[in-house]
Order: C-alpha cells, then structure tokens, then sequence
C-alpha cells in the first residue's frame, strides 16, 4: 500500500489546515480512471448534478464561441480569451514553478489556439485543448532552459513560492507548496508537469493525457513515478515524530 | 516530523495570475498579432506562384537545352610540330597546353560553324578575299570524334603521308568546307608543305571568315599575312598583317606584323600608304627594332616622289640627298622633303 493524496471532490476548508490523506493501492488509480469521464471544463471534480449541469453550460458557451470564432469573428474570440485567460495563466505558472515570462507563455498559446481552432475537433473542449497547447509551450520552455543549463548558457528557473502560493496563504501551505516544488523540481519535465496537472491542477487523468498529448497509460505512468518519488522524499511540517 | 504522509495541495493557498491589467496587456498584444495576416497563408500564397512559375522556367530551360545543337566542342590534342614560315618569318612554336597566349592556342578547338542566319560571322573578310566561305547552317559539323588520320599524320609532322591520307577522304577542298579552326591551320601546314600556297591561303583565309574570334584568327592572320607577302599579293599582305595587329594588339607578333605592313607599303610604292604605316609604327612601338631601318626606306622611296613632284620648279638648286634619312624623331610622321 502507497500513501496517496487523493482529492476527494470536497475542497479542504480554510479552516482545516491538517492535510487529510488517504491511503489507496496502486489499482485504485487505474479504476478510478476507468470510472472517469471526460469533464466539460476538464476539472477533475464533478460533484453535484448542479455542477455537471454548470460545466455542461460552459462546454455549450465555448462550443458557441468556438464556432463563431471560427467564422473570423473578434468578439467571439475575444470572449474566448477571457474566459480562459485566467486558466491559461494558472496553468502555466504552476507548471512551470514560477511566472518567468508566462505573459508570453499566455499569449503565444492563444496565437497558436486562433491559427490553429480549424484543427480543434471537438469545439466545445476549447480548455483542455488550450491546456494542451500551454504545456507543450511551457514543456518546451523548460527542456531549452535544463539544455542550455547542461552546456552553462544559463541557470534553471528557480522556483518561486511566491509565485505559487496566495498572499494571505498560512504558513503551513506555504511549507507544503514550497516542499513540494522543490522535489518536483528535481524530476523530468513531463512527470513533473503530469503531477502537477492532476494534484495542484486537479484535472481528470483523461485530461492530464491529453493535454500532455500522451495515452492514458503514459499519463497515469508519469503521474505515479512522481507521486512515488514525492512520497518517498517528502516530510510532513505538521506531524510530530513520537518520542 | 515523519515522512510517507503526503498531504493534497490547498486549492486556497494557490495564487490566481490572471491579474486584469495582466489579462488587458496580453489580449492587446493579441489583438496586434491577429490584425496582422496569418503568416501560414501569406507564404502560401507567395510560394505557389513562385513555385509554378519556377517549374515553369525548369521546363523552358530544359526544353531549350534539348533542342539546341551543341556549338562548341572541345578537344585536348597533341602539340603540333614546328612549321617553317614562307617569307622568313618566326616559325611555328609547337603549341603546348601551358601556353595561354592567343596566338599560342592552348587547346585544338573544333569550331562549329557560328554564322548566323543573317551571315554576321562572315565579317568583313568574306567581302575583303572575295571568300565565298559563308558557312550555312546546313552546312555538316565539324569532326568532333576524334583527330582525323590527316591531321594525325600531321601532327607527326610527316606531311606526305597527311596529304595522300587527306585525299583519300576526299581531297582538301571536301575536308577544309567542314574543318575547325584549328583543322584548317593543320590544313595549311599539309599544303605549304606539298607546296599548295594558293591552297594553303584558302585555309588560312577560311579561318578568317568562319571563325574570327578563334584563338586560332590571329595566327592564321600572321601566317596569311607571310604567305601572301611571299606571294607577291603585297595589298593581301599588308590587309592580312593590319588583320593580326587588331585580333592580337599586344600579341608575340604586332611589332613585326607593324613592320610588315611598312615593308608590304614600301614594296608597293606606295608613299602614302607607307607614311601611314610608319607614323602607326613608330606611334605603337617607339622602341621598334626595324624603326630606323624603315625610316631610311621609307625616305629613300619619298624623297624621289619629292623631288619630282617640285622638279619643274627647282629642280636645279636643290641639292638634298634624297637617300638620306629622315631627321624626324621615331614619334613623328616622316617628312616628305627632309630639312637640313
């Protein structure tokens, strides 16, 4: 049996500040992936019938938007950017561990999106698909920057707690983010950003694979050598060792 | 502190990015980028007119290869033999690849014939020889499979055996109407040798006529030049020399072929015409070794003409030497009647 953080559809309350844990096999990650079905927004949570019925709305409005969008109109993509500008960012500053130029990260991705919206199958998944084209940006950012650090060109981006955790985040959330960004920053990029889409990004794993544009297998892989690799490495701040 | 707990990440601690003014400066930048065409379609759109008209171009150039004859054929032979030149002039240096002198051919060309339908490589030789040598286009190519048995014999220098060899493939006349330039030279060597000038002049004028802007042309000028001269045709001469001088300015032989034409003007008597040719000699070549020489002939032959023409008038008081030279300096044209 693994110890494995497992988010459970309710979020923690602000006032719960003791991490609950969960501790599950190493199967329960792929039947959980078989009983998943892919999200309207691709966040992993879908709990209220209300709530399916809010992501099914939203899926509706993108498929709309999409749709115009691709009829040249500017409004239509407009709308579209700020509905998921927010998302964009997030993403990508949390992928990659700081905000190191993640404005361009940002607006190269939805350059990409507009040139390429022709190409997007299904139109009302217009999130997951700009994920996708987020991380692949961000992936790329991250392998130049570890290339050129090998020849001594330049430094790794280092990770910025400030940049991932709120202003008026507790210090304990503080200790975890920055703990746990300093071991994802010791691993390969495609595990890294994998376990950060399912546990910080909480998305389905369906949606982790395609926006890391790998099978569900390769998705579930990385995200359990990570998850691994954290367990192994990672000290809990808040447990007291007995005496 | 114990390890094996890994607890979730509080949604609450993350931080939003998306600050409005963030969003507003990123969306402008967007906004600049899509106004501007996508960069995708307006490549394809440059590079498919580009591409047809490329292949388009390909496809003339092929075409206009396929059907075009071939003009010029080169082929690397072995020097030829040195030649005594009638009428004592330098004899002909076995020609060596190294030798990158227009006078001194590197290479033996075979020379297709490269008049035009409107007959401008005749030039003005055609019409100056009376050389009905105007090579049509229908006319056969030159040899280009190899040096015929001839011209092989030849460069052996064994003329007799190229002359009985040259009639078995039908005789000068046949052979030279489709030589190269450098067949005919080889031709004229073959009949100066079996004592054919008037054949050897043909060749030589040929050369001129068809193929002006050979590197042979200046040579076969020289050689004409010797020919005619030993010939007794002082006019063809002095032409075949003033021809050389303009093909090959600074060639081995302009200083000579300068001199000759003195010569061939004073062998004619012909004052004004030597005048000329002295004044243009002593103008190109102020050193000139034949320089005083010329100037002494040239008054020899003036001073007469001088002095007939004024007989009548003071035939009696003038007591000039007329054999004398000329007091002129080299530079000046020389006086008719020398002061003392």
């Amino acid at each position: 049996m693994l110890a494995r953080c497992v988010h459970h559809g309710s979020r923690m309350a602000a006032t719960n500040r003791a991490p609950r844990l969960r501790l599950i096999s190493s199967e329960s990650l792929e039947e959980e992936a078989a009983s998943a079905t892919v999200p309207a927004s691709g966040a992993l949570e879908l709990g209220a019938p209300a709530e399916a019925q809010e992501v099914e709305a939203e899926r509706e409005v993108d498929q709309e938007l999409v749709g115009r969008a691709r009829r040249s109109e500017a409004r239509a993509f407009e709308t579209l950017y700020r509905r998921h500008a927010e998302f964009a960012f997030n993403l990508a500053v949390r992928i990659q561990g700081n905000a190191t130029d993640v404005e361009d990260v940002v607006h190269d991705a939805f350059l990409k999106a507009q040139v390429r919206l022709a190409d997007l199958r299904d139109s009302a998944a217009f999130r997951p698909w700009l994920g996708s084209i987020v991380v692949r940006l961000v992936r790329t950012r991250l392998r130049r920057r570890k290339l050129l650090g090998a020849l001594g060109l330049t430094t790794p981006d280092p990770v910025e707690i400030e940049s991932i955790a709120a202003v008026d985040a507790d210090p304990e959330a503080r200790a975890l983010l920055a703990q746990v960004y300093a071991l994802l920053q010791t691993l390969a990029a495609d595990d890294r950003i994998a376990w950060t889409l399912r546990y910080v990004e909480r998305h389905r794993l369906e949606t982790v694979a395609l926006m890391l544009d790998c099978s569900l297998a390769t998705a579930k892989r990385r995200i359990a050598r990570a998850q691994r690799f954290l367990t192994e490495h990672f000290v809990s701040p808040f447990t007291q060792s007995p005496a | 502190m114990t390890r094996a707990s890994f607890p979730e990440i509080p949604q609450e601690a993350l931080r939003s990015h998306a600050r409005p003014e963030r969003v507003e400066r990123v969306w402008r930048r967007l906004e600049l980028d899509l106004a501007a065409p996508p960069r995708g379609q307006s490549l394809a759109l440059l590079w498919v007119p580009l591409t047809a008209l490329g292949i388009f171009g390909a496809g003339v150039l092929v075409g206009a290869r396929l059907h075009a004859p071939p003009v010029e054929i080169s082929a690397m032979a072995e020097p030829r033999p040195a030649l005594p030149v009638p009428g004592g002039g330098p004899a002909h240096e076995p020609e060596t690849p190294a030798q990158a002198h227009p006078d001194a051919p590197v290479q033996k060309r075979l020379h297709a014939p490269r008049v035009s339908p409107t007959g401008e490589a005749a030039s003005d030789y055609t019409e100056s020889y009376a050389e009905p040598a105007i090579v049509t286009a229908s006319e056969p190519a030159p040899l280009v499979t190899g040096p015929a048995e001839w011209e092989k014999l030849a460069e052996t220098g064994d003329f007799r055996a190229a002359k009985a060899a040259l009639d078995r493939e039908g005789g000068f006349a046949s052979v030279s109407q489709r030589a190269s330039a450098s067949q005919l030279l080889v031709l004229a060597d073959i009949a100066r040798a079996s004592g054919g000038r008037e054949q050897a002049a043909q060749a030589l004028k040929r050369v001129l006529s068809a193929y002006l802007s050979a590197p042979e042309a200046p040579l076969a000028a020289w050689t004409l030049g010797n020919l005619l001269e030993q010939t007794g045709d002082r006019a063809g001469a002095d032409e075949a020399y003033a021809t050389y001088r303009r093909l090959s300015p600074t060639g081995d032989f302009a200083e000579d072929a300068a001199a000759r034409q003195v010569d061939a003007a004073l062998s004619q008597g012909n004052v004004e015409l030597a005048a000329r040719a002295l004044e243009e000699y002593s103008r190109n070549f102020p050193g000139g070794r034949r320089l005083a020489e010329l100037h002494k002939r040239f008054a020899a032959l003036a001073a007469p003409a001088e002095a007939g023409a004024s007989a009548p008038a003071d035939a009696d008081d003038d007591e000039t030497d007329a054999t004398e030279p000329s007091a002129d300096a080299p530079g000046t044209p020389p006086q008719a009647a020398p002061q003392h």
